[in-house]
């Protein structure tokens, strides 16, 4: 018994020499008292930081008559902070403020998309509306049809609110705020947003030729107005097409 | 929304406002009529000088039958209707005041009307006493 004590030290003795720490093995080992360590650091190569606080404790002698262990407030050689109190916990403030405003970024963000989708179907169905007059309303003018013009006006009040909510809704979209940067790439996303921008060329074109379409009837100007008011009718039917595609986009 | 974001989307919904505004005062200062006549005849006649200005001007809605939420009560393309339904002869009178006063056509409120060598015909014309 006794030579298998004098191996044990002795094997622990060659441990120690040899800069294998027994104690860092067991991750959670409280460091010792630094009396314990201080011969052994100026002869140690310098260790990493997870081993340099830990000593051997079977360097000394037994267990059994080894000094008592008086865990050390500051490590010894860690005695430093990397960022520093202060600016720890600026870190962390400016953390917590800035999740705190992403999180009422994404509550406006939700509060503005939900009421732009509401606006959105709105708008399609008006537009689908718009698009049916204004296929009457043209058939009637300039398709064989009574030339009365019994749904001008229909179509008239159409197209007024479905720009207006065609307006409403666009700006419902570009005032979202958007607190995450999403890399660009093809999804429903990228759709959505193409088809808008082929709806809102549709729109912004269907104005203009709208309004001239109507100023030159007004003038009694019969000039090419049966050709614009054709152009007229297929670039109203692709806007709605666009808008369709929008909003499957978004479905889906 | 945070400030520097609220301030990039309103001045981006004011340069798309200017621009929409521009393309409005654009439009509208364009014109969508028929351009004026060159020369004023001192004698014109219906048929002549009249009806193709009429055409320039009128008759998108004014033919027979009326169109466009027209009034279906007078004709302009014809000076006398065969059947006696009124027409330009019978309603000169009325139409030739109604462009002068500039309430015809719905247009020349915007400066798409008919203009002052096609008035001045027009006078002409109701001097000489509304000839065919």
């Amino acid at each position: 018994m006794g030579r298998a004590s004098g191996r044990l030290l002795f094997a622990a003795i060659l441990v120690s020499a040899a800069g294998i720490p027994i104690a860092a093995r067991g991750q959670d080992s409280p460091p010792i008292d630094e009396s314990a360590t201080a011969a052994k650091e100026d002869e140690q190569a310098p260790r990493s930081a997870s081993t340099a606080p830990q000593a051997n404790p079977t360097s000394g002698s037994l267990p059994s008559a080894a000094p008592p262990l008086v865990p050390s407030e500051k490590p010894a050689g860690l005695d430093f902070d990397l960022f520093g109190p202060e600016n720890a916990a600026s870190a962390a403030a400016n953390s917590a403020d800035k999740i705190a405003s992403t999180g009422v970024l994404v509550q406006k963000r939700r509060h503005r998309l939900e009421t732009h989708q509401l606006l959105g179907l709105t708008t399609w169905a008006f537009m689908a509306a718009s698009c049916i007059v204004g296929q009457l309303n043209y058939n009637d003018l300039y398709g064989g049809g009574s030339g009365r013009g019994n749904y001008m006006m229909p179509h008239r009040l159409l197209v007024y609110s479905t720009t207006g909510l065609f307006t409403a809704t666009g700006i419902y979209a570009l005032l979202a705020p958007q607190p995450y940067k999403r890399p660009l790439k093809f999804d429903t996303g990228l759709l959505h947003r193409v088809a808008a921008i082929g709806a809102t060329a549709g729109i912004v074109a269907e104005v203009v030729l709208g309004f001239i379409t109507a100023r030159t009837a007004d003038a009694g100007n019969p000039s090419g107005i049966a050709n614009m008011a054709k152009v007229h009718d297929v670039i109203g039917w692709t806007t709605f097409g666009f808008m369709s595609v929008a909003g499957t986009a978004w479905l889906f | 929304m945070s400030k520097p974001m609220l301030k990039k989307h309103i001045a981006k919904s004011a340069r798309l406002t200017v621009g929409l505004v521009a393309i409005a005062l654009g439009l509208y200062a364009c014109s969508f009529g028929k351009p004026d006549i060159a020369t004023v005849p001192a004698h014109p006649t219906f048929e002549a000088d009249v009806k193709p200005l009429l055409a320039d001007h009128c008759l998108l809605c004014h033919g027979y039958p009326a169109t466009r939420n027209a009034p279906t009560s007078f004709r302009l393309d014809v000076y006398k209707s065969p059947d006696g339904f009124p027409a330009a002869y019978q309603e000169a009178n009325r139409f030739v005041r109604s462009i002068q006063d500039d309430d015809m056509p719905p247009a020349a409120a915007w400066g798409d009307g008919v203009g002052p060598n096609g008035k001045k015909m027009l006078q002409n014309w109701a001097a000489d006493g509304y000839p065919d």
